[in-house]
């Protein structure tokens, strides 16, 4: 008996606070689907506040009447859609103000943009507005929702669709084609300036000081004649370049211009250096009228110093240099005149060295610094000269030369240096001796 | 009931527990779990903002109001916890300093639970997310300032809560830049509510002195339940009352507008930060539910067996649900934002059903351990 007592007292209590909470809400729970398709959730007071939901282009400013009024809008860059509720028995219901909450609602079913609108009491206002831009790059097509909420209950809801706007779909059609697509993002660690050539392509690149990563999208554009019937032709439609992090965030968003009017490349690049990037998988993506076309992933390795070592010594090992040593260079043939170890000293004469530079690596690309040094008969360096080049071809020839004028040599043995950095790849020993010795050594 | 569960860190004994304040600390976390389950299932909160909610329907409107009892409710047996602790280790001859000591140290354990495991456990242990703070957080620095004043009366302590509500207020008028991230975080710590912390640890540091108050009536002046039961009733409803006053007179104390007595708008409030008709409202809340956990304690105590389980390890459960969610939900996909009322609630039968044998395991391991952490959570 007790049991049955306590189960009822439950029962009780349980539906005592049901009837309780139930009763805090002020409008039916079953939605009203009016002419206009407006979804309305009527108040339990026949007197409450009532609305009607419509969608349009344009407001007019004096009247705030809707003009254009629609419930299918094209995504535009520089539209608008307006929605307009209007509002039935304000008056009678405000007496200490009223909280509206206009909620907008993406296809997703996120809402992405809310209004609050307070009207003080005894405001008379029967229009609420509130309104969106549908730019490419923002929305994306498909049905949406305005909602209205009266002191935070749903009070009415209507539906409105976006569309893309069919010249875009078709410029849509006409370029997407992904499998190429994608094929055609290359990633390089740098891109040559003059000649556009990309060096070092790939999808693992090292995390370094002055580091970039470099990615190339080629795109094949609508042919020009397709275009003559499209209202596109010499518009400007908008991409996206995008780069994700190994968190899978963005980290960087590049908007570009993309003329239809011939084949297009578009470059975005990102510093890789080690104060801005962890090491781990990354990914750029590529959008085109906000809508994903091509990814592609790449790796970024943390820099290995031991690895930076050996290499720079495999690299300076792979280049080999001689010296030739002569008085004159054909300044047309680049032929070497008398070349000779033994140079006269003499008004107007010069020594030339000639070096030959044998590179394995082609690959690198990057500037190296060369120097020559010419040292006198006291062993002292008196002449240096430095020359930045970068070994692009697999020989190449670097040029120094000194005057041998009595006034600035002396008789002796010389030699010329040739440095990469600190090594030495080569030197040459020579002797500078004076007219009369020479034409001594000529009697004999 | 006596239970043997030593206290953490210098002292091992029998210690004595008191079940409608585990039964509360349970209901309260049970409630999250709700609350939880709703915020990782339930499509409707692809739309809610939680510092201006809107609702579609009566189910989503209550699933989310009955949560507003948590905060009030753990802050105030956070309160609770700290003066009984305080009380009864002075008590037992422990100097002043140690006995504040051990309670700081929990405070400040709770801060760092909160940097580390809270706040990545939420998207499932995908990121590690220091720069945040919370509920726990809040709960842990209000630990550590309500012992520099728990030695006080009773009367004290009920009028630096008071006053805080009544200043709070005007403290909310502050302007401040919210690009300056100092600032930002400062304010947000003690005052305001925004990105960085949802709870500001003022308002909730008065819930927690009301809470210590109430101890007092609870554990140490009321000796018997029917005493225990009217005063309660006596004070929870006198607080309710006045918060309705409050909010009926739409003036001073409101931050939202509402349209009339009973509606959705009636009872929502602002909760981040709390308003002083919130604070009111539900301090009068958690002082009715736990009387009538007392009464029906006194006539149905194994209806409360759930609630028992879960409250004497509230910590654990409150960090493993959310952790399990995560990693469920958020980071596997499983459900996330897709349900409705319906399938929201079963979400959260099944997550129940999962966490009632594992909390009844862990409390337990608690209950035999000497480990310092463990004993902390």
């Amino acid at each position: 008996m007790n049991k049955i007592k306590k189960a009822l007292c439950i029962t009780y209590l349980f539906s005592f606070l049901v009837i309780l909470l139930t009763g805090c809400s002020s409008r039916y729970e079953v939605p009203n689907i009016q002419q206009d398709s407006t979804i309305v959730y009527l108040p339990k007071d026949t007197n409450g506040i009532n609305v009607k939901i419509l969608f349009c282009k344009n407001i007019n400013a004096k009247t705030d009447e809707p003009v254009n009024e629609s419930s299918v809008f094209k995504i535009k860059e520089d539209a608008k859609i307006y929605a307009v509720a209007k509002l039935e028995n304000v008056k009678q219901n405000n007496d200490h103000g009223l909280m509206f909450h206009i909620d907008w609602i993406e296809p997703s079913g996120n809402s992405f943009f809310t209004k609050r609108i307070d009207f003080l009491p005894g405001d008379p206002t029967q229009l609420l507005t509130s309104s969106i831009t549908v730019p490419p790059e923002k929305r994306e097509p498909g049905n949406y929702f305005l909602r209205i909420y009266l002191f935070r209950e749903l009070i009415a809801e209507k539906g409105f669709l976006l569309k893309a706007s069919s010249g875009e779909v078709s410029v849509l059609k006409s370029i997407v084609s992904a499998d190429s697509l994608a094929a055609n993002i290359i990633l390089c660690e740098k891109i040559n300036s003059k000649n556009g050539r990309l060096i070092n392509p790939g999808t693992v690149f090292t995390i370094k000081e002055k580091g970039y990563v470099h990615a190339v999208v080629n795109l094949k554009v609508v042919p020009i004649d397709q275009l003559n019937s499209s209202s596109f032709q010499n518009r400007n439609i908008t991409v996206y370049a995008e780069w994700i992090g190994p968190d899978n965030k963005s980290f960087y968003r590049k908007k570009i211009a993309l003329s239809l009017n011939s084949s297009s490349t578009i470059r975005s690049a990102i510093s890789i250096t080690p104060g801005k990037r962890l090491p781990g998988n990354y990914s750029f993506r590529f959008y085109l009228l906000n809508k994903l076309l091509a990814e592609k992933n790449f790796i970024l390795k943390k820099e290995d110093k031991n690895l930076i070592k050996k290499n720079k010594k495999e690299f300076t090992d792979g280049i080999k240099a001689k010296i030739a040593l002569c008085r004159k260079v054909n300044k047309k043939t680049g032929k070497l005149i008398g070349t000779a170890n033994i140079f006269t000293i003499n008004n107007k004469a010069k020594v030339h060295a000639i070096v030959n530079l044998k590179n394995q690596n082609t690959h690198n690309s990057r500037k190296l610094n060369f120097y020559f040094d010419w040292v006198g008969p006291d062993n002292s360096s008196f002449y240096k000269k430095r020359i930045k080049l970068a070994l692009s071809d697999s020989s190449s020839v670097i040029k120094s030369s000194i005057s041998i004028a009595p006034t600035k040599r002396r008789a002796g043995n010389y030699k010329v240096k040739f440095y990469l950095s600190h090594k030495m790849l080569a030197e040459q020993d020579f002797k500078l001796i004076t007219a009369e010795k020479d034409s001594a050594k000529f009697k004999h | 009931m006596d239970i043997t569960a030593g206290a953490p860190g210098i002292i091992r004994e029998k210690t004595q527990r008191f079940n409608f304040i585990d039964q509360f600390r349970g209901l309260v976390v049970i409630l999250m779990l709700l609350d939880h389950s709703s915020y990782f299932l339930n499509a409707a909160w692809q739309h809610i903002d939680p510092f201006d909610p809107l609702f579609g329907n009566w189910g989503q409107f209550i699933m989310r109001y009955v949560s507003y009892l948590c905060a009030p409710g753990f802050l105030m047996m956070n309160g609770a916890m700290v003066w009984w602790a305080y009380s009864r280790r002075t008590a037992k001859g422990i100097s002043d300093w140690n006995a504040r000591w051990h309670l700081i140290k929990r405070g400040l354990f709770l801060v760092l639970l909160q940097l580390t495991w809270v706040n990545s456990s939420w998207g499932g242990f995908s990121e590690f997310k220091p720069q945040y703070f919370g509920i726990i957080g809040c709960i842990g620095i209000s630990m550590i300032l309500l012992t520099l004043f728990i030695d006080t009366k009773w009367q004290v302590r009920l009028g630096i809560g008071l006053a805080i509500y009544l200043i709070h207020p005007f403290l909310l008028k502050i302007p401040y830049d919210s690009g300056n991230v100092w600032l930002r975080d400062l304010m947000q710590t003690f005052i305001d509510s925004g990105h960085f912390n949802k709870y500001p640890v003022l308002p909730w540091l008065a819930m927690s002195a009301l809470g210590s108050v109430m101890a007092e009536g609870w554990l140490k002046v009321w000796s018997s339940d029917k005493e225990k039961i009217k005063y309660s009733l006596i004070i929870g409803v006198g607080a309710i009352a006045l918060a309705t006053i409050i909010r009926m007179a739409r003036g001073f104390g409101n931050i939202f507008p509402f349209s009339n007595l009973g509606s959705y708008s009636f009872f929502m409030d602002q909760k981040y930060p709390p308003s002083l008709y919130h604070s009111l409202w539900f301090f009068g809340c958690v002082v009715l539910v736990i009387s009538a956990i007392i009464a029906i304690n006194k006539k149905a105590p194994k209806l409360l067996i759930a609630l028992d389980i879960v409250g004497i390890v509230p910590l654990f459960f409150y960090c493993v649900h959310i952790a399990l969610l995560g990693i469920f939900s958020k980071r596997i996909g499983l459900f996330y934002h897709q349900g409705t009322v319906l399938e929201t609630l079963l979400g959260f039968v099944i997550m129940f059903l999962i966490m009632l044998p594992l909390t009844k395991w862990f409390g337990g391991v608690k209950r035999r351990s000497k480990n310092f952490l463990i004993r902390m959570i």
